[in-house]
């Protein structure tokens, strides 16, 4: 056997993958061939030291980074139940409503702008009433109010102003109105309040 | 997600039978990916995040790449696993689809990215915890000191040898993948994984006595 066949036969040795009868040439030619001999210890030497390099540690986040991958495609997947037709249209779908948002936000926003809205509903938020913070109102524009109390934080008369009409009313007369108003603590000092109520949209 | 689905078999019980190509445990979690079973997909990462890492880390030769294109393999896996015919292994067509990846983010970086100068060294840091890692009480600070060099030598060797050779010698002396496996991953005949292995031994031997002459046989006994 020939140095040259020899070194070619080397990766078949290494790993035993050799048949006995070539098997045993080889030895028989590492026996009396020195350089060769060195040269297949080198290569042991080398799938050793290969074997040996520890493993790199994946970076902490890949795991819960493949875990939302996998949540993400689990749920194409049951949505569309398997279907590959079904699944290509959600994603062309998705596509073209992404494609169309920039034409379909104004031309939504502008027809809405041209109806008037009538009625909103405004919050009031209770200081000491759990459960009664949603007062309906109809409310046309920007709502003022001014509410004149006593020393002792209790509402004497009010005046409530909008865009349209305005009427004033003694501190009894808010529930016969409608109107829920936050009680004052006692240590309010008394004289005139103001406070704006700005329609606010809600969008559905 | 929840338990490992050896754990819970109720789980999947619609998954019994295994076809041929594949074992028994692979068609379940196979079965499991198709019909959307949570323990599935989370069996499936518990079990080849790591060697999936690791040998496109060894591909590659950096850890950022390396976990980028982990992602795209297993996004790969999820969203072609119906179609998958099952004539190979479970791992082998994991492994395909790895090295696959890897090679593309490879072509793709190296037509990019390879006029860029990086900032940091990544692979220096690697290795240096590798080689910390690596360290074993139990010998002498001589005899650990030669084998974290060595280990660092072999490391560096690696990624300076031709891709296509180092791949080879990745899936054989590192993931110990016999050659059929070889074959079937790079869709190669067994000769021309042979001589692909004989070629990168033989140039990661060039490498190292360059590097390790004249003692080169000596570093390592």
């Amino acid at each position: 056997m020939t140095c040259f066949t020899a070194k070619r036969k080397s990766t078949a040795y290494v790993d035993g993958r050799l048949r006995e009868q070539d098997r045993s040439r080889v030895t028989r030619h590492l026996r009396d061939c020195d350089p060769c001999a060195s040269y297949f210890d080198q290569i042991a030497c080398l799938r050793s030291g290969l074997q040996s390099l520890p493993a790199p540690e994946a970076p902490l986040n890949l795991k819960t980074q493949l875990r939302v991958i996998a949540s993400r495609e689990q749920h194409t997947l049951l949505e569309t139940r398997g279907s590959r037709i079904e699944y290509l249209w959600t994603k062309w779908r998705f596509r073209i409503n992404q494609l169309m948002r920039p034409l379909t936000i104004p031309a939504t926003g502008g027809l809405l702008s041209s109806t008037r809205v009538v009625a909103y509903d405004v919050p009031v938020v209770y200081e000491d009433r759990v459960g009664a913070n949603l007062v309906p109102m109809s409310v046309h524009s920007s709502v003022f109010f001014n509410i004149s109390l006593d020393g002792h934080g209790h509402i004497q008369d009010y005046l409530i102003r909008d865009a349209y009409d305005q009427f004033t009313g003694e501190g009894g007369a808010l529930v016969a109105h409608d109107i829920a108003l936050p009680n004052f603590p006692s240590r309010a000092v008394g004289g005139d309040i103001s406070i704006l109520v700005t329609p606010i949209v809600y969008r559905q | 997600m929840g338990q490992p689905l050896t754990a819970n078999p109720g789980a999947l019980s619609i998954l019994a039978g295994a076809q041929s190509g594949v074992s028994e445990e692979d068609a379940r979690i196979l079965r499991g990916l198709r019909a959307g079973i949570d323990e599935a997909y989370e069996e499936l990462i518990e079990r080849y995040q790591q060697p999936v890492y690791g040998m496109v880390y060894r591909l590659l030769g950096n850890s950022n790449d390396a976990s980028d294109v982990a992602q795209d393999v297993f996004l790969k896996i999820f969203r072609s696993v119906g179609s998958f015919r099952e004539q190979s292994s479970l791992r082998t067509w994991i492994y395909r689809i790895a090295v696959n990846e890897a090679h593309n983010h490879r072509r793709w970086f190296t037509r990019h990215c390879r006029h860029e100068v990086p900032i940091e060294s990544d692979r220096e840091d690697q290795l240096a915890a590798s080689v910390e890692c690596a360290a074993d009480p139990a010998r002498s600070p001589f005899d650990q000191a030669l084998n974290s060099e060595t280990r660092t030598l072999i490391e560096q060797a690696l990624t300076r040898i031709n891709p296509t050779f180092r791949t080879a010698v990745v899936l054989r002396d590192i993931e110990n993948l016999s050659y059929e496996e070889i074959a079937e991953i790079l869709q190669l005949s067994l000769g021309t994984v042979k001589s692909r292995i004989l070629r990168g031994r033989e140039a990661l031997r060039r490498e190292l006595t360059e590097r390790l002459d004249p003692g080169f046989a000596q570093a390592y006994t």
